[in-house]
């Protein structure tokens, strides 16, 4: 009896994973769970052909895929432009793409695959803080090279020899909307969500505002994922805030638009870069009009345009907002390391490290991506800038 | 007032869609003693198809209505004959069985994510996203119709359940299987009906609670956490509980939000669950038949 039962779970276990694995190559992102297939058929031909190998992690499915899906095919592009145009020095570069679900418990179990198993060049992801944190030191007792692209939290680099960020961090960017806040001369309310992500940006955000001498009216926090913020506002009303400060992601920050509207609270938000999801204008429509939010993409910039283009060209849609060129611009970087280093995993790390004045797709018109021994964030505060929404679409804030 | 009334529309809003989804769990748990925990992820189909089918391809709402909750109904009855019936035949116990329920959630969770998209999908009223204003409140009409439609499933299930036929299939069966069977009730397409009835019920929640927010394939948890708690608190197996339960649900973490802290919200909900259940295991309403026939 037992064993029988058994046996209907390992059917249903079984059911479970060939469903998923079907789901996933009938879409269009089906590449991401293509790769391990891909990945098999090259280790059996590989080994007489020299290739670079690059692991990358992100979420592609799960409430953070609205980021994870963007770098993954910008790190596909990327790959595919290089290898097309002579690889480096001959060499092909091989992508194995591996889905953390924002999960940091599945980030280290892919981590250990990547650098065991795989035993890949360098590591390009994940896509949140969370995991970022998990999966840094597997890579730093590896010892190997990691860029975390997207991911702000300002301990992923902290420390660390193997790991370098790309994205400004949530510091960073704190300081920057803390300096737009403080010319309003308003009353402050900030609203976060409960991950260690959206305390992070709380955290920074009240200090950054405490430099400048203002003291928040109101704190709330909030759950990702429930229909109704409308408790929180009106805390928030109540305490007197007249422009709110963000720690959220898209489509939380759109129902908070939509709450607020409904109990006649029309306020400014500002907020950090992740705000900025595709999912904000499409749930949010047109109480999201006006949300100001840091971003380091520049609409104006010619290298972001022209990758905007060849982007849209591959995958049929444009990308408006962070998450891709930072992958992109991942992958160039590691290009240069690669052509230095070869497959010398320490000269690569140096390479990195001594990366100076690079100009990415990333990145406001001007600045530039620099790491050093000490510091492997890449943008700075100079290379962070405002966008805003108009019409439905992400485009650059000016101040009128 | 200013602050209480709108804490009060929040809470007996979300209170009637805990009640809805109290209200599929007992359905599903006074015919067969399983307690689903797929039902969450039904919220979760019911608020995705609703979405597709009146947002994005503009179809009637009425149909929209009743196809979404026949889809997700008979989700429901395959569920019952794929993950439920096949262990009950081996005499599994209770447990196993819920844990089948909770595989059979994650299959429809990635079923869902992986075959229909895992973007966010926004959802719009029928009635309109323009706000009513009854003596200087606003009240968004999604939530009359929330609480309207609430009642009318609750009178209809309560009607058919005690002035019909198949209610009193139902019940027997509820009381005593073996017994129910030997009067010559399919006990079989009695329980597998109430799956689907449960599911169905959880999609109306489902298509009701999107238009709030947005539709996603990860929704599911948080209303199927809720909603379960809802049940606790009422009593598992009793309706009268799912209304108490569902409203107590919705004001504790509205006003303890609004009146305590934010962070506090869904935290002291959820403790007052666990000192109902320290006082009163069986809950609020739940009577001692229900605990032993749930420890069977």
């Amino acid at each position: 009896m037992k064993s029988k039962m058994n046996l209907v779970f390992v059917a249903l276990l079984v059911l479970m994973i060939i469903m998923s694995g079907c789901g996933g190559t009938s879409q269009e992102s089906g590449k991401a769970s293509d790769s391990s297939s891909q990945n098999v058929a090259g280790k059996e031909t590989g080994g007489d052909e020299d290739e670079f190998v690059i692991g990358l992690s992100g979420a592609l499915t799960g409430g953070s895929s609205a980021l994870g899906q963007p770098q993954l095919h910008a790190v596909q592009l990327a790959i595919e432009e290089i290898n097309n145009s002579g690889g480096i020095n001959g060499a092909k570069i091989r992508l194995i793409s591996e889905d953390d679900q924002a999960n940091p418990t599945k980030g280290v179990t892919i981590a250990q695959k990547f650098v065991t198993k795989d035993n890949v060049d360098a590591f390009i992801g994940p896509t949140n803080s969370s995991v970022a944190l998990a999966m840094a030191p597997v890579f730093e007792k590896a010892q190997v090279p990691a860029i975390m692209a997207i991911p702000t939290n300002d301990d992923v680099t902290k420390g660390k020899k193997w790991i370098f960020q790309i994205d400004a961090t949530s510091k960073t960017q704190a300081e920057f909307f803390a300096s737009y806040v403080a010319k309003k001369k308003m009353k402050v309310g900030i609203i976060h969500d409960t991950t260690s992500w959206g305390e992070a940006n709380k955290k920074f955000a009240i200090e950054e505002l405490k430099k400048l001498g203002i003291e928040p009216v109101a704190v709330e926090s909030l759950t990702v994922g429930k229909n109704d913020y409308t408790p929180q506002l009106l805390n928030l009303k109540k305490a007197g805030a007249e422009i709110l400060v963000a720690g959220l992601l898209g489509p939380e920050a759109a129902v908070v638009s939509k709450n607020a509207k409904q109990i006649n609270y029309t306020v400014p938000i500002v907020g950090p870069n992740a705000l900025a999801q595709s999912s904000l204008i499409e749930l949010g429509k047109k109480d999201v009009e006006g949300m100001v939010f840091t971003s380091i993409v520049d609409p104006e910039k010619p290298e972001f345009k022209k990758f905007q283009e060849s982007f849209n060209k591959k995958f049929g849609y444009i990308p408006e907002t962070d998450w891709a060129p930072l992958g992109y611009d991942a992958v160039y970087i590691l290009k240069k390391a690669f052509e230095v280093a070869g497959h010398d995993k320490e000269k690569i790390r140096e390479a990195l490290e001594n990366l100076n004045n690079y100009v990415g797709v990333s990145g406001k018109a001007g600045s530039t991506i620099s790491f050093k021994p000490d510091d492997h964030t890449g943008l700075k505060a100079d290379a962070v800038g405002f966008l805003t929404v108009k019409n439905g679409r992400f485009v650059k804030y000016s101040e009128k | 007032m200013d602050f209480f009334i709108p804490l009060f529309i929040s809470g007996i809003t979300f209170g009637c869609i805990y009640i809805l989804i109290a209200l599929a769990f007992n359905i599903v748990f006074s015919s067969s003693n399983v307690i689903n925990f797929a039902m969450g992820e039904m919220v979760m189909v019911g608020a995705i198809i609703s979405s597709i089918l009146y947002a994005e391809e503009r179809l009637p709402f009425i149909f929209t209505m009743l196809f979404t909750m026949i889809i997700v109904a008979l989700l429901g009855i395959i569920e019952y004959f794929v993950a439920v019936r096949p262990l009950r035949r081996k005499n599994a116990t209770l447990i196993s069985i819920v844990i089948a329920t909770l595989g059979y959630s994650i299959v429809l969770k990635m079923l869902v994510a992986l075959g229909i998209g895992k973007e966010e999908r926004s959802a719009i009223s029928p009635l309109g996203d323009n706000p009513i204003t009854i003596g200087g409140y606003n009240i968004l009409p999604q939530s009359i119709l929330v609480v309207g439609l609430t009642i009318i499933i609750l009178l209809l299930t309560w009607f058919v359940f005690n002035k019909t036929m198949l209610g009193l299939s139902i019940r027997a069966t509820a009381f005593h299987m073996d017994g129910a069977k030997l009067m010559g009730i399919n006990v079989e397409w009695i329980i597998a009906l109430c799956f689907g009835v449960g599911g169905g019920i959880a999609a109306l929640a489902g298509l009701l609670l999107a238009p709030f927010s947005y539709a996603s394939p990860w929704i599911g948890l948080t209303y199927g956490i809720f909603g379960f708690a809802a049940t606790i608190i009422g009593g598992l197996g009793n309706w009268v509980g799912s209304i108490v339960g569902g409203l107590a649900l919705g004001f504790l973490e509205a006003f303890a939000t609004g009146y305590i802290g934010s962070e506090w919200g869904e935290g002291i909900a959820l403790i007052v669950m666990l000192l109902i259940l320290f006082i009163r295991p069986s809950g609020l309403f739940g009577s001692q038949e229900v605990q032993e026939a749930g420890e069977n």
